[in-house]
């Protein structure tokens, strides 16, 4: 054994030394030198040396730590100590004030990051794409509706022809997607084609698999995490086969186990399968106009000629298309979430506008409690001046005073950060489960809520912790241990600077419940607003591969289950984006492209199913005759196709089948009530795409458990089959307006809450620095009515004042909100009214709850103390 | 100041210290508990406890010799204080005390 590498380890010797307090390192290091030689002796050096490092480790306790001994020598951190002892002793002192302080701020930070976690989330829809800056979704606009699936054949032109675009992917989802592996079947809801460069173009983690050759073969199948589990348990999946449903017993193998679509991406899916299983002909040609095309373009590219390019295509595809009608556009995926809403959309979007409503709501919330917090901090410090007159005497200069007052106020915003960050980590299943996102609230797992929170620290240390502090330190010394706070500083006045924040935490206040009741109103008139059809009582089936091929069957099924009054398949259904095609008049020549109008295909039974109303004609005639197709129109659709032609007289071309119109259908609001009521086509050529079932109310649970059995009797395969409630899809549809009510409403009522504390010290501060005067009116004789009207005075001026700065402007708010429905509910002058008045009543209540007592109590008490 | 109470480590490691009398330190007394109890004990556990033992004014130390295998680094040594004696003969006729009580076990 050589001696040299005997020594303990040079390395831990130096960590030692590192922390190592210097009173404590001589001794140790001996110790633990003596303790490794013994060590070499008995267990060999290897060993030893091992150890010498847990031990060096083990040796860390704080007593023996340098820093330790540092910080109990240094006199910045005694002065911290101090002050941090005086600021918890301060707000000890007056636990009332210090809650209300506290509380508010926190209550304001909770809001504030509730919404701005909530606008985070929205607006980070799809970013996690590694180049989702570069990747475009290609949209197109035809006679003015934009369209966000597109040709089947674009995405091979821009793989060939366009050199713009570096790469590529299509999206079309799969039909029937019913999924098998042995006798275990689901039906699917995100099952899609894709071209194998899927992966390169969007950002997914694999778990098992490459995913650059998992889309290759053409019998290949890429499925997410929770799929993995759902049909493979614990077993491996890879090299599994599963069998789709349309796809006749042929099986596809597992080649690759992705992580779980994020949350926050418009394209959910949970089975990719390769574009290629269709061959050549098919993905190449310019039909099939339920392509999604995504094209990641290269840096810098010229997205004018890349349209033109496409534009150019488009037209050669389909001659004699009038150029004028067609234009094409890129999208940003990451803007698809919030910012369109076009036809044949994937998803179920978000909305700009509310995003913005909320944060701004945050924003106002946080405004009132910061405001709430300078004034009190402001009023709270008034009773300290002999504090500051005495420190000044004995020689603090006023920047020392100021340090000591942003520094008591940076604790208490500290305290209130952190208080409302354990409010937020304990509140955070209950947002998660309103807003059915998964909000990254909780800061103990995300810690990305935590700079922000440093920020707003900060920034409220900035505004609010340093405004009290100036007006605090102003005190002159010597007037104020001569004559009181009142030689120095008008204290019984409230400044202008603080006069202007009263009003503006008014006019905020009375802002939001102008706004919540009106947002009330409006989400209440289009949820309760007559559709012009009867949405309750209807049950939807989707009819698909199993079911087409016994529909016969299954309509006399289903119409023979006691409680179901009517059945109906139609190609469409309202509540859901119905498609949209050239309709033809025949015999009128006009300018321009026939019209492409919305067109249901249905069987007779439609009007009767969803007790729709004629203006005029007749319904479709119970005994069709074959070969001959009947339309009915809606008026909108009347007055475009036929303008001031009566078109009970004309005819009509759709989809190659000409017929006469029967009837005219008063018109009716088949999507929601955001947008006006479009033209309509009802074709007697059924087409089957849905069941719906009108059934008698009572009998629901029998009604359901009919389709089931009769699910299990007709298909027995098949997994049985799912049915929906019409309502259930449009309570769906007005979801985002639902919750948006209820925040809203929480909110306001936060914000109220707020303002009435901030109102409610205030005038607890006043109240007791006019408590002698009060005392000396009322033996003077005054009534309590006029010492109230003397105490409540300047709040009504104020608050005067606060409504005529915010009623405009709450005006101006909701109308801009209004505009963006196509039904708008008038602006009530009721709400305008009553929310001045309630606020005017509870900042009164408020402040006069203190007022009163103090005019209750006895003169005497007030005055015989002097 | 902290408690005057006298864990049971800390028991040990003040008899040990009494024991060695005058050569005990760190290293020492954690060789003499290893041959006493068959107990192993880390160093930073010892040194731990002495400081303790110290703060409690149970023990006092002074820093002393040097040997080869410390390189020259001096020790602190320990030696029970009067107070460190009476609260082990205290923890002792406690002990003797509550044995005296308990009836004869019967398993």
């Amino acid at each position: 054994m050589k001696k040299s590498s005997s020594h303990p380890p040079k390395l831990a010797d130096r960590i030692l030394k590192w922390y190592c307090a210097n009173r404590y390192f001589e001794e140790v290091q001996g110790d633990l030198h003596e303790w490794f030689y013994q060590r070499v002796e008995e267990q060999g050096l290897l060993r030893a040396r091992w150890m010498y490092y847990v031990d060096v480790v083990r040796y860390f306790r704080s007593f023996r730590l340098k820093s330790t001994q540092k910080i109990n020598n240094n006199s910045n951190y005694l002065s911290m100590k101090n002050l941090l002892k005086l600021t918890l002793r301060n707000l000890r002192r007056d636990l009332l004030s210090a809650f209300l302080r506290i509380g508010n701020l926190a209550l304001g930070m909770v809001v504030f990051l509730l919404t701005l976690v909530y606008a985070r989330y929205e607006l980070n829809y799809d970013q996690f794409h590694e180049n989702h800056e570069r990747v475009y979704r290609m949209g197109h606009k035809l006679n003015g509706d934009p369209w966000a699936a597109g040709p089947m054949g674009l995405g091979a032109f821009l793989q060939a022809d366009a050199p713009e675009v570096e790469r590529m992917t299509r999206i079309f989802p799969a039909q029937d997607t019913w999924i098998k592996k042995g006798d275990q079947v689901f039906t699917e809801q995100n099952v899609f084609f894709t071209d194998s460069s899927f992966f390169e173009v969007f950002t997914h983690k694999a778990i098992d698999g490459v995913l650059s050759e998992s889309l290759k073969d053409i019998r290949s199948i890429v499925i997410t995490e929770s799929m993995a589990i759902k049909y493979f348990g614990t077993e491996n999946p890879i090299g599994q086969e599963l069998e789709l449903g349309a796809e006749n017993g042929r099986t596809r193998m597992v080649t690759a186990v992705i992580e779980d679509v994020p949350e926050q991406s418009h394209l959910q899916f949970d089975f990719l399968l390769p574009l290629r299983t269709f061959g050549e002909r098919f993905t190449s040609a310019w039909r099939n106009w339920a392509t999604y095309t995504y094209a990641e373009l290269y840096e810098g590219a010229d997205q004018e000629a890349l349209n033109a390019r496409v534009k150019n295509a488009y037209l050669t595809a389909y001659k004699g298309n009038d150029p004028d009608n067609l234009d094409c556009f890129l999208t940003p995926i990451a803007d698809i979430h919030l910012k369109t809403n076009h036809e044949k959309e994937l998803a179920d979007n978000g909305n700009t506008s509310y995003v913005y409503i909320l944060l701004s709501i945050g924003v106002f919330v946080l405004l009132i409690s910061g405001i709430n917090f300078m004034n009190l901090s402001v009023i709270k410090g008034l009773d300290r001046g002999k504090e500051v007159g005495l420190r000044k005497t004995l020689g603090a200069t006023r920047p020392q005073i100021i340090a000591q007052f942003i520094a008591e106020n940076l604790v208490t915003i500290v305290i209130s950060a952190i208080i409302s960050v354990l409010a937020l980590a304990a509140l955070s299943p209950i947002f998660s489960n309103f807003s059915e996102l998964n909000l990254p609230l909780n800061g103990f797992y995300n810690t990305n809520i935590l700079w922000p929170l440093g920020l707003l620290v900060l920034f409220l240390e900035l505004i609010c912790g340093v405004y009290p502090a100036m007006v605090l330190s102003r005190y002159k010394p010597a007037q104020v241990l001569k004559a009181g706070m009142k030689g120095s500083i008008k204290s019984g006045r409230v400044s202008f600077l603080r006069k202007g924040l009263i009003v503006m935490q008014f006019g905020i206040s009375l802002i939001l419940v102008i706004s919540s009741i009106l947002i009330y109103n409006q989400v209440d008139f289009i949820q309760n607003r007559d559709m012009g059809f009867e949405k309750d009582q209807i049950l939807l089936v989707q009819v698909d591969g199993e079911i087409r091929p016994k529909l016969s069957a299954f309509v006399d099924g289903l119409e023979s289950i006691s409680g179901v009054q009517d059945v109906t398949i139609s190609s469409d259904v309202p509540g859901y984006r119905i498609s949209m095609e050239a309709v033809i008049e025949i015999g009128v020549t006009k300018p321009g492209d026939a019209p492409n109008i919305r067109t249901i295909m249905s069987d007779v039974d439609f009007v009767n199913v969803y007790g729709l109303s004629l203006r005029e004609g007749r319904d479709f005639r119970q005994e069709q005759v074959e070969g001959v197709v009947e339309y009915l129109v809606n008026e909108s659709a009347a007055a475009l196709i036929f303008e001031d032609r009566n078109p009970l007289e004309g005819r009509i071309v759709y989809r190659g089948d000409t017929g006469r119109v029967v009837g005219i259908l008063k018109d009716f609001n088949f999507r929601t009530v955001h947008s006006q009521v479009e033209p309509l086509v009802i074709s007697s050529n059924m087409r089957s795409g849905v069941a719906s079932i009108r059934f008698e109310p009572q009998s629901t649970k029998a009604v359901l458990d009919g389709i089931d059995e009769l699910s299990k009797s007709l298909f027995p395969e098949a997994p049985s089959i799912n049915a929906e409630f019409l309502s259930d899809r449009f309570a769906q549809l007005y979801k985002a307006e639902s919750k948006l009510k209820s925040l809203v409403w929480l909110f306001c009522v936060i914000s109220i809450v707020l303002t009435m504390s901030g109102i409610f010290g205030m005038a607890s501060y006043m109240a007791r620095q006019k408590t002698r005067e009060i005392a000396i009116r009322k033996v003077l004789g005054s009534s309590v009515n006029q010492l109230f009207a003397l105490m409540s005075r300047s709040f009504a001026w104020l608050l005067l004042l606060a409504i005529v700065l915010a009623l405009p402007t709450a005006y101006y708010l909701s109308g801009w909100w209004l505009s963006n429905f196509a039904y708008q509910v008038p602006v009530a002058a009721w709400a305008f009214i009553g929310a001045v008045a309630a606020v005017f009543l509870l900042i009164l209540f408020s402040s006069g709850l203190v007022t009163f007592r103090a005019i209750k109590a006895n003169p005497t008490e007030a005055l015989k103390s002097d | 100041m902290k408690g005057t109470h006298l864990g049971e480590l800390e028991e040990l490691v003040l008899l040990t210290t009494a024991i060695l009398d005058g050569n005990a330190y760190t290293v020492t007394i954690a060789n003499e508990i290893k041959a006493q109890s068959n107990r192993g004990i880390t160093l930073s556990t010892v040194h731990t406890s002495l400081h303790r033992l110290e703060q409690k004014g149970f023990v006092k130390s002074e820093v002393g010799g040097t040997t080869k295998a410390r390189g020259g680094r001096r020790k602190r040594l320990y030696w029970i204080t009067k107070t460190g004696y009476d609260a082990l003969s205290d923890a002792r006729e406690l002990r003797i005390k509550m044995w005296d009580l308990m009836p004869k076990p019967g398993f």
